[in-house]
């Protein structure tokens, strides 16, 4: 899908699938290359984050259906494939009423926040070898830093709509989303810790080497752990059940997005769907190994999954911890908002901290890694 | 700097989406008749009383203090821990690996101290 | 901190996350057996559709090979409907006893409450399966639900 090379000052020709559009663009204009490629790049990051949410509603409802034993949409194209364009479509053909006494500007702001969000850190995921938008040095305190985005419009809708019910959902959901953002980006501190880099192509090369090169499977049991972490963090600040307590249907009517209709609607809920794909792909970045193929050491088949491309391995990584949220939402209640505050003060945050130490620990004990 | 060039485009995509999104909806939508009843705050069909501004708890408050606290210490934690596998395996001149071990220690348990304090204060309840 | 508030604390962390392995496990389970699958696919099951022993679906009198039927015109059923959905004509004979003429059934009023047929003392009426009965003049609906040489329909 987004076959180009962003990095022009490499020259490296070991990848003919991902490098090919790059390459014929640097050889029929090589002056312009530079920027052509970056136009390229961004169109097809723009289309990516386009499609995605229409994939990924269609997969969330079927899977859901299918822990629920019953099927899911069935009739609108094969096996519902259509469903989600053909709800998209009757979104746009919805009214957008802005309630009275709202705040116009941040009204219509408010969306627009948390998709910029999701473009920014789908410009940095390592889809491949060479299949990034950019690489900056300081990624993990770029994604860190951008999380906080969405947090921001999630509390502008609540307060720009002139009700007291949007208001106090998006003040809870907002406590709840910066209380687990510490926890998040301790764990990612783990991972920058152990790898010495904070670049995210270079910690997923440093998981070179077997399926126990890993980072959820070193540090005995600490990986694991982390891992953990990291998915509870993330479901937490995804919004998602089970800590769905800003959208849950019965709780504070509609929560923070009561007064938003139609399309406007949609998009806080495409940029949760896309940034759940985001998270899954940090997910499988830090802790499952990127791009990289499995390597188990077996003879026969090593050099069968290395002949298959980078970007197949990131998309089933990350779907594969896309499959884990979707189980997590279907089988756990809701937690309550103190049950919530309390699972992240007072035992999330210690249990972090004591990581950290333990991780510093064992790399000084001339490393179990 | 080249990759926050290309990222500093990608700021607008998200704009672009999302205004692309709703311009079309204005334009393809079905206005019904305007009136006094279509734009009142939604409160589960009753006739909203007050302002929508209201005071709320302070514990908001206490929460995004402890956030500001914990994710500064997260900040000063990195330079920390990009260097340290460098420096426990003795490849950066002029950095002990012991020194640093036992301030990274003592830095976290300085916060951890913290936290118990607040715990015991009875702030991190929620109620 | 006392020793007993740390183990009482760390024995509730871990019992919890075994407690939440054996959800997900329960989860898992259903994601893997299509058997378990409850939905139809209505338009298309219309053969091999069954519906369960306990559906109700409308009101109808079971007559057996030779087209005889339990119904003594006794009127009991007539008289327990809340709503007078049941009309039993009854007639006489040649030897002057009382016989079914007509037994008309107004589907179209009729609650589905299931007290008629909890109330037949000889087990004349039953609860049909059928659910199909969409119709564009309400008249169609008011069936006579016994069978004679004359009315050969249900």
């Amino acid at each position: 899908m987004t076959e180009n090379n962003m990095n022009p000052l490499s020259t490296e020709m070991l990848y003919p699938v991902q490098n090919g559009i790059g390459n014929m663009v640097r050889t029929l204009f090589p002056e312009s290359a530079f920027i052509i490629n970056s136009l390229i790049s961004i169109c097809s990051l723009f289309l990516l984050v386009s499609l995605l949410p229409v994939f990924l509603i269609w997969l969330e409802r079927k899977v859901a259906a299918r822990f629920q034993a019953r099927l899911g949409p069935m009739r609108v194209g094969y096996h519902g494939l259509l469903q989600s364009s053909a709800d998209g479509l009757k979104l746009i053909f919805k009214e957008i009423l802005k309630p009275e006494g709202a705040d116009t500007f941040v009204f219509f702001l408010a969306p627009i926040l948390p998709a910029s969000a999701t473009f920014l850190v789908m410009a940095i995921l390592p889809f491949d070898h060479h299949l990034q938008v950019a690489d900056p040095a300081g990624g993990v305190i770029y994604v860190i830093g951008i999380s906080g985005l969405s947090i921001l419009g999630i509390l502008l809708a609540g307060w720009a709509s002139n009700n007291k019910y949007s208001l106090l959902g998006a003040m809870r959901s907002g406590a709840q989303m910066i209380s687990f953002e510490i926890s998040l980006t301790l764990v990612m501190l783990l991972i920058v810790m152990l790898t010495g880099t904070a670049s995210l192509r270079e910690i997923v090369l440093s998981q070179q080497g077997t399926v126990a090169d890993w980072w959820i499977f070193k540090l005995p049991g600490l990986g694991l752990i982390a891992f953990l972490m990291y998915m509870v963090s993330s479901t937490a600040e995804l919004n998602r059940a089970p800590f769905d307590i800003s959208e849950a249907e019965s709780e504070l009517t509609g929560g923070f997005a009561t007064e938003y209709s139609g399309i406007s609607f949609a998009m806080f809920f495409f940029a949760e769907f896309v940034n759940m794909f985001v998270s899954a792909g940090i997910a499988a970045t830090f802790f499952l190994g990127g791009f990289l193929a499995p390597q188990i050491g077996v003879a026969f088949i090593d050099p069968l999954f290395a002949v298959i491309p980078g970007f197949v391995w990131f998309f089933l990584k990350t779907f594969f911890v896309i499959f884990l949220y979707m189980w997590f939402r279907w089988t756990f209640p809701r937690l309550r908002v103190d049950q919530l505050m309390y699972l992240e003060w007072k035992m999330l945050l210690p249990a972090n901290l004591l990581l950290l130490m333990s991780g510093g620990f064992f790399m000084a004990m001339g490393g179990i890694l | 700097m080249d990759s926050y060039t290309l990222i500093g485009f990608s700021v607008f995509l998200g704009a672009i989406f999302v205004g692309g999104a709703i311009s079309i909806s204005k334009m393809l939508a079905f206005h019904s008749p305007e009136g006094d009843r279509k734009v009142q705050p939604y409160e589960c069909s009753e006739e909203p009383i007050g302002g929508a501004r209201i005071r709320f708890k302070v514990a908001f408050y206490i929460f995004a203090l402890l956030f500001l606290l914990f994710d500064i210490e997260a900040l000063f934690l990195f330079p920390c821990m990009k260097i340290f596998k460098a420096v426990i395996n003795n490849q950066v001149v002029g950095i002990s690996p012991t020194i640093l071990f036992v301030e990274l220690f003592i830095f976290i348990f300085i916060l951890f101290f913290g936290l118990i304090y607040a715990w015991r204060k009875g702030v991190l309840t929620w109620e | 901190m006392k020793k007993q508030a740390c183990c009482a604390y760390l024995s509730k962390v871990v019992m919890g996350f075994i407690s939440l392995l054996r959800g997900m496990g329960v989860t898992i389970g259903y994601f893997f057996s299509p058997k378990k699958i409850v939905t139809q696919q209505y338009p298309e099951n219309r053969e091999s559709l069954q519906m369960m022993a306990r559906f109700r679906g409308h009101v109808s009198m079971p007559h057996n090979e030779k087209g005889e039927h339990f119904c003594t015109a006794c009127g009991i059923c007539e008289k327990t409907c809340p709503n007078g959905t049941i009309s039993v004509l009854a007639t006489k004979d040649l030897s002057g006893r009382k016989v079914l003429g007509k037994y008309i059934y107004r589907f179209s009023q009729c609650t589905l409450c299931n007290l008629c047929i909890e109330s037949c003392p000889f087990g004349a009426i039953v609860m049909g399966k059928d659910f199909e009965f969409a119709v564009y003049d309400r008249e169609e609906l008011i069936f006579t639900l016994n069978q004679t040489q004359e009315n050969a329909n249900g």
